[in-house]
């Protein structure tokens, strides 16, 4: 279990979180949305312990929270001149989990390569094949399937659904809804720094269009094609 | 133009500032630095001088950032800024080699760094270089293969030594090698990567100069051993320096880690280089720097 309390955060004047209540049980998927700028890579940067942050975190995990934790960011930092199966074996090696050499690579993705020749979704998925490797209980991924191509997205729904299984618990955050819906147990919408509402499966649908009315709206509508 | 090298000022004066330094102190002691390292190369011997000027080269294409400037700028507006960054920066390297009347070498270190700066090298071209250090990424892994030309280089000197009975020319590329693996240090990886670790400061700290001191001595040892054989009067030295040496990639790594996530060339240059010049600080340098980045890490472990 992970327990968020009064979480917040703030840069300056600027109050991202106001107050972040959220508890997540071992072995649950919990979606984030939200607009951009809403709060939502904050909310994972303090819950990872990259960010410091006022409130607190409760956690039934052993050991510090952050030795547990696998974080997938929006956009995953690179070091040049190191290649796919040098870059997953410095994430196994930084968590102490030994580096099988015939790794079963599910994304194939060319791993005697440099990683600065790889593509936007090349890199989330080598990304992600790292947290998976180590082993970690619990994941937070931002923003996984930005820039995956169709077949990648498909195999990320079919991994968070194997996750889940293996009793793994997942805090991710999407643009998409219908991918959401898709693997969490609940969705949360974050908005104006506190989490506005929380729905579980049989409200996503009702979810979904409450949001498109809020974000939407008529724009479109009004919005003149020239 | 004018403004892209404005921008590299205000860049440099910013990188001061972060550092808490003021930019007329920085230079003061930069040129201090610069002036006696210098002196200590270019008066041992004449092969020192070369030696002096392949350093220059390697810190050169090492410093070099023209990616932005290619895109940017139109072709003969490029190759103008290359020019322009050429000539600055081997201005004081050409000065003290006129100051020592090595007159010749100024034409070399001129054409050197034109070489450096036109033409790609060819770690650039290359696919992929295998590196004896994969156990343990990622420093010496994407150090060797950013600067595996120097690291040649300085091995081919000291086989020349053994072959040309110059000791002192050994003794010059064993201490160089050294040098270049500390750079491997001088520029810092994203926080996620330091985050990762499941380790304590100290413990994170102690890996990874542990891992500074395992591969530096891999990569020196072999020509260590080679030289001490053939210059068996001068054995004691080789291991002076074999013992010394790993201090200088040690200090390095600490130094990155007291100002992390910031990068902190300049500072880890100026501790290496008073190091240098006065080994004995070595002892107060880096319990210093191991107590500053223990406490600067905290944020991250």
């Amino acid at each position: 279990m992970i327990a968020l309390r009064s979480l917040s955060k703030s840069y300056g004047r600027n109050h991202v979180l106001k107050g972040i209540d959220l508890t997540i049980e071992k072995g649950e998927i919990h979606g984030i949305v939200g607009k951009n700028g809403s709060g939502k890579t904050t909310l994972f940067n303090c819950l990872v312990g990259i960010q410091t942050f006022e409130g607190n975190i409760e956690t039934s995990f052993e050991g510090p929270l952050k030795n547990t934790i696998g974080y997938l960011p929006t956009n995953p930092p690179i070091i040049s001149k190191i290649t796919g199966e040098e870059y997953l074996r410095l994430l196994c090696s930084a968590r102490k989990v030994g580096f099988n050499n015939d790794i079963d690579n599910i994304f194939e993705l060319p791993l005697n390569r440099y990683i600065e020749t790889y593509s936007t979704g090349m890199t989330k998925k080598l990304a992600f094949h790292g947290i998976l490797l180590q082993k970690n209980e619990i994941f937070v991924l931002d923003e996984p399937f930005n820039g995956l191509d169709f077949q990648s997205c498909l195999l990320v729904i079919a991994l968070l659904k194997k996750m889940k299984q293996a009793g793994k618990t997942v805090v991710l955050s999407s643009h998409i809804f219908s991918v959401l819906g898709d693997t969490c147990d609940y969705i949360h919408h974050l908005k104006d720094g506190l989490i506005a509402n929380t729905v579980d499966e049989s409200g996503f649908k009702q979810a979904e269009k409450s949001l498109y009315d809020e974000l939407i709206g008529d724009k479109v509508d009004s919005f003149e094609i020239l | 133009m004018r403004f892209y090298l404005h921008l590299q000022y205000v860049r440099f004066r910013r990188i001061l500032q972060e550092d808490g330094i003021h930019p007329i102190l920085a230079c003061g002691v930069f040129l201090i630095v610069f002036v006696s390292l210098s002196q200590l190369i270019v008066s041992g011997s004449e092969i020192g001088v070369w030696l002096y000027v392949l350093v220059a080269a390697i810190l050169f294409a090492k410093l070099r950032s023209r990616e932005l400037a290619r895109h940017i700028f139109f072709r003969r507006s490029f190759y103008a800024l290359i020019l322009i960054e050429t000539i600055l920066f081997s201005t004081p390297f050409a000065l003290v080699l006129l100051f020592n009347r090595f007159y010749y070498l100024i034409p070399v270190l001129i054409m050197a760094l034109l070489g450096v700066a036109f033409f790609k090298t060819p770690h650039q071209i290359l696919p992929k270089i295998p590196t004896p250090f994969y156990q343990r990424p990622f420093e010496f892994v994407v150090g060797f293969r950013r600067t595996f030309i120097p690291i040649l280089l300085l091995n081919g000197l000291i086989v020349i030594s053994i072959v040309v009975g110059n000791i002192n020319l050994g003794l010059v590329a064993l201490s160089a090698n050294y040098l270049v693996i500390a750079g491997f240090y001088s520029s810092t990886e994203p926080v996620l990567f330091v985050w990762n670790y499941s380790l304590s400061t100290n413990q994170f700290l102690r890996y990874k100069t542990f891992t500074a001191i395992i591969y530096a001595n891999v990569t020196v040892l072999p020509a260590a051993f080679f030289l001490g054989l053939f210059f068996p009067s001068h054995w004691h030295i080789v291991v002076i320096i074999c013992l010394l040496g790993p201090l200088i990639p040690v200090t390095s790594v600490l130094s990155k880690y007291v100002t992390f996530p910031r990068n902190s060339e300049f500072i880890n240059t100026v501790f290496i280089g008073f190091c240098i010049l006065f080994p004995p600080i070595f002892l107060f340098v880096i319990p210093y720097l191991a107590g500053k980045a223990s406490e600067n890490l905290k944020s991250y472990l």
